[in-house]
């Protein structure tokens, strides 16, 4: 049954991101055995694993609703894990499309794909929404050290132009803390390990105490400073030194709850020498520490960008020496189209890794998959034409045994991926009206 | 003797002054100092205070944002001069990009930076310290994408000789030879005629350039035209190919963008692309790609772009000079839109230069972006006009460009910004 939201009192609108939340209710609001029975229950976490280019259509659609029975070939690698997914059809971000903004769909179609919003185009004053991962994580991260967490594998170049008039921020990013603030995916699996682990491992609580004394004081001299800088600003130059001001109160939180656990997560391997080569590797080596980061509640909210939208990065590895943007505009020929499967499937092969690793740690009665909605998608759905209806999505997991999975579902033409993420939102104790372009949360996804 | 408190205020107003480039209040210096108090109280020693002070000042948005004034923010009518101090960071960032030095913020505390003769003479000093090498990196890397090589990533089966040590010393080779350009004073055609580049061993070699050893780089003449000029230095052609081969169309965009500044209206959707294996193979790229053309919508801009990119077929995907691609014989020769035709790449770089107000305008405008930090508007047309005919009026010597943007007047005052009363009532609405 999908509940409406009619009846939710005390409602605090943030508005302006193209989101209105509903803002949670505080901690110490809820009775105190209610608490005592949420805590019972693992959290649930959300993760987007986003791939460019669009898909080989042929080979990734089912052609069937229901239970998930044969895989088409480049979801075959999910076999495994056909009970744990369900593959949504028809999704579509209308604010990816044109909409007399001309050619760009890759700079559109990234730069919106989490804001639910049709980005500027330009080159230099970026502009496009909040992502509604940071709305969940700001809500959701408070138990946390992080509010998110945001991982890739490809260059991050942030300046430039990346796609007909499209700055580089729009392709190389998914996470936008503010319409005009996105936020870079860590490359280096080293960077991550120290960012998640601490590169001060090996420092005495006594030392770790007084270094956050120091930065704490610090913090409150340069808020101090802003503020007194941000009398007499224009309009533009107040934003900047909002998200400056912003950023110190996130570093302060994290102080605030380092404070608290002095216990020092083990991830259980060691610390990575730096970006490898390989393609499989590195993958694996970011999946396992955000493995570690959801298992350990470093993070509840993660986004990765696999390669950034209209990449030519070759795929060596399974043999195409070939850019990959340049294959997808394959003209419907055959050898080109292979070679666009093929690096779908590895793709996906990948994923299917992961999958693997959040299945295999149990929670209690049920195991870290389950706890999680873990989705694989694309901004594109044919790479060739550049559509942005049924937009290729997996979603991956039971979002706390919330959902029924194993199977295949074909919604209305045109409905909006907004949709999917009210849903998710919801799923994250976040429950919002309208988010994007949403219409309402997506139906059949939940346990009847 | 001064006592170590006496001490410290003289070390944290120091470096507050160059940080925030610009005297800094005793309050200001006070509130950094009580961190080495704190230090203290908690059992630090004094380097333990210096350290937490100087975090303090990095951090500090003065020293990360280039704060610039207006009397009235809200006012875009009210065009004023910058003062002198925000007028040496904007200097010292589009010449060096970096903080002024002692020189640049005396002058600038003094006054006199806005004078012309003054700051003429700061920016001939500015130019000629090789902390000027940053204007070549950051420019001249963005500019002709040279910070591309290092994400490009070529075959290396079709590539053998591809590497690090190639690469590395192909985006010296650019790095070197605009610099020279620049402290020089060269004119501006020379970017795409000079007779001379810069080359070690591995980079001759790779040019079948004799008579270079060892890896320190050094000026080298050059004795045949495969060679000369940006346009046919390897960085430049390795970035406007493709991993597994050249793309005509992608350089001969690259020269429309990055040096006649017209560039050409992105590609309608759906565009068909090459069959890239029967390349070199079945049929030359050339003549795929003029079947191509024979679709007139395509045509309109693939006339100018493919022909210039075929005049530098020459140069393979990771700019080797070469004579045949596969099975098939190189053809650079081309004709323009306009009726003009080269049959060399070297022919085709003297009907560019027939173009030398498009390209210097183009240079001028870049140049312009790069100062300024921001995208150029109607508004600038008139300076950008008037600054593109004095450096013609001198045959473009490269520095002259620098002086120019300098002198301009966008780069030497500011307005503040229109409020529009929807922005004002979105922030009120936020407020309540």
């Amino acid at each position: 049954m999908i509940v409406t939201r009619k009846a939710l009192a005390r409602r605090t609108f943030l508005r302006g991101a193209g989101a209105a939340v509903a803002l949670p209710f505080l901690d110490s609001m809820v009775p105190a055995l209610a608490t005592a029975a949420t805590t019972l229950k693992p959290p649930v976490r959300m993760a987007f694993v986003y791939v460019p280019n669009g898909v080989d259509l042929r080979n990734w659609s089912l052609g069937y609703e229901g239970n998930l029975d044969k895989m088409s070939r480049i979801l075959q690698p999910l076999e495994p894990y056909k009970r744990d997914i369900n593959v949504l059809g028809n999704l579509t971000h209308n604010a990816g499309r044109a909409l007399l903004d001309g050619p760009g769909d890759h700079g559109r179609c990234s730069a919106s794909y989490l804001t639910g919003i049709q980005p500027r185009k330009t080159m230099s004053n970026i502009k496009a929404g909040v992502s509604f991962d940071q709305i969940v994580g700001k809500h959701v991260g408070a138990g946390t050290s992080f509010n998110s967490l945001e991982v890739g594998l490809e260059d991050a170049r942030q300046a430039g132009d990346c796609d007909s008039g499209y700055s580089c921020a729009y392709t190389n990013n998914l996470a936008w803390r503010a319409e005009s603030q996105p936020l870079p995916p860590t490359l280096n699996p080293r960077a991550l390990f120290e960012r998640l682990f601490g590169e001060d491992a090996a420092m005495t609580p006594e030392a770790r105490r007084s270094r956050n004394l120091y930065r704490r004081s610090v913090l409150d001299l340069v808020s101090d400073d802003a503020k007194r800088l941000a009398q007499d600003l224009g309009p533009t130059d107040q934003r900047k030194l909002d998200e400056y001001l912003s950023s110190i109160r996130e570093i302060e939180l994290q102080l605030a709850r380092a404070d608290k656990d002095s216990i020092r997560i083990d991830p259980g391997f060691d610390k990575p020498y730096g970006i490898p080569a390989d393609f499989a590797e590195h993958f694996s080596l970011m999946t396992n520490m955000l493995t570690v980061a959801f298992q350990s509640n470093l993070t509840r909210v993660a986004t990765f960008l696999v390669t950034r939208e209209g990449t030519s990065r070759a795929y060596r590895e399974i043999g195409i020496p070939d850019g990959h943007h340049p294959l997808t505009h394959h003209r419907g020929q055959e050898e080109l189209m292979e070679k666009v499967s093929r690096i779908n499937v590895y793709h996906v092969q990948q994923f299917a890794g992961w999958l693997g690793k959040l299945k295999a740690i149990q929670e209690g009665d049920s195991n870290l998959l389950d706890n999680s909605m873990i989705v694989y998608g694309a901004g594109l759905a044919d790479g060739n034409k550049h559509s942005h209806e049924d937009l290729p999505t997996v979603m991956a997991g039971r979002g706390g045994g919330h959902f029924q999975t194993g199977r295949s579902i074909v919604y209305r033409k045109e409905t909006p991926m907004c949709n999917m993420f009210l849903t998710m939102m919801d799923r994250m104790g976040v429950p919002t009206e309208h988010f994007g372009d949403s219409s309402g949360p997506l139906e059949g996804l939940d346990l009847s | 003797m001064k006592t170590d408190a006496t001490c410290a205020q003289t070390i944290i107003s120091r470096l507050a002054r160059r940080a925030y480039r610009r005297p800094v209040s005793a309050a200001e210096v006070a509130s950094v100092v009580k961190l080495l108090a704190l230090a203290k109280a908690n059992g630090d020693g004094p380097e333990q205070g210096i350290q937490v002070a100087i975090q303090a000042i990095l951090v500090s948005p003065n020293f990360l944002y280039r704060v610039e004034r207006d009397p009235d923010p809200k006012d875009a009518a009210r065009i004023h001069r910058v003062t002198d101090l925000e007028l040496a960071a904007r200097l010292s960032y589009f010449l060096w990009s970096s903080l002024p030095d002692e020189e640049l913020l005396n002058s600038a505390e003094k006054g006199h930076l806005h004078e012309p003769a003054v700051l003429d003479a700061q920016v001939k000093r500015m130019l000629q310290d090789k902390r000027s090498a940053a204007l070549v990196d950051n420019f001249a890397g963005q500019w002709l994408e040279l910070r591309n090589l290092d994400s490009v990533k070529p075959d290396p089966d079709k590539f053998l000789v591809w590497g690090p040590q190639l690469k590395n010393a192909m985006q010296t080779e650019t790095r070197m030879f605009v610099e020279y350009i620049m402290r020089e004073n060269r004119p501006l055609s020379e970017l795409l005629t000079a007779r001379y580049t810069f080359l070690n061993e591995r980079l001759a070699q790779f040019y079948d350039i004799p008579g270079v050893t060892g890896p320190e780089f050094r000026k080298v003449d050059l004795t045949t035209d495969q060679r000369g000029g940006i346009l046919t230095q390897a960085s430049v052609l390795t970035v406007s190919s493709y991993p597994t081969r050249t793309s005509p169309t992608i350089r001969g965009k690259y020269i429309l963008n990055n040096i006649l500044g017209t560039p050409p209206p992105p590609p309608p959707p759906d565009v068909p692309a090459l069959d890239a294996s029967k390349v070199g193979s079945e049929v030359s790229l050339r003549k795929q790609l003029e079947e191509h053309r024979n679709n007139a919508v395509c045509a309109s801009c693939h006339s100018r772009m493919d022909v210039l990119g075929f005049g530098l077929e020459n140069y393979n995907g990771i700019g080797r000079w070469r004579a045949v691609d596969g099975r098939f014989p190189i053809d650079s020769a081309g004709t323009l839109p306009g009726g003009k035709t080269f049959a060399s790449p070297a022919e085709m770089k003297t009907v560019l230069l027939g173009n030398m107000p498009e390209i210097a305008r183009c240079v001028s405008e870049k140049m312009m972006i790069y100062a300024l930090g921001r995208g150029l508007q109607p508004f600038d047309r008139p300076v950008v006009n008037q600054i593109n005919a004095d450096w013609k009026a001198q045959d473009y010597p490269f520095q002259t460009l620098i002086y120019e943007v300098v002198r301009s007047l966008p780069f030497q005052e500011r307005r503040g910004e229109t409020v529009s009363s929807k922005s004002i009532k979105a922030k009120e609405t936020a407020l309540r």
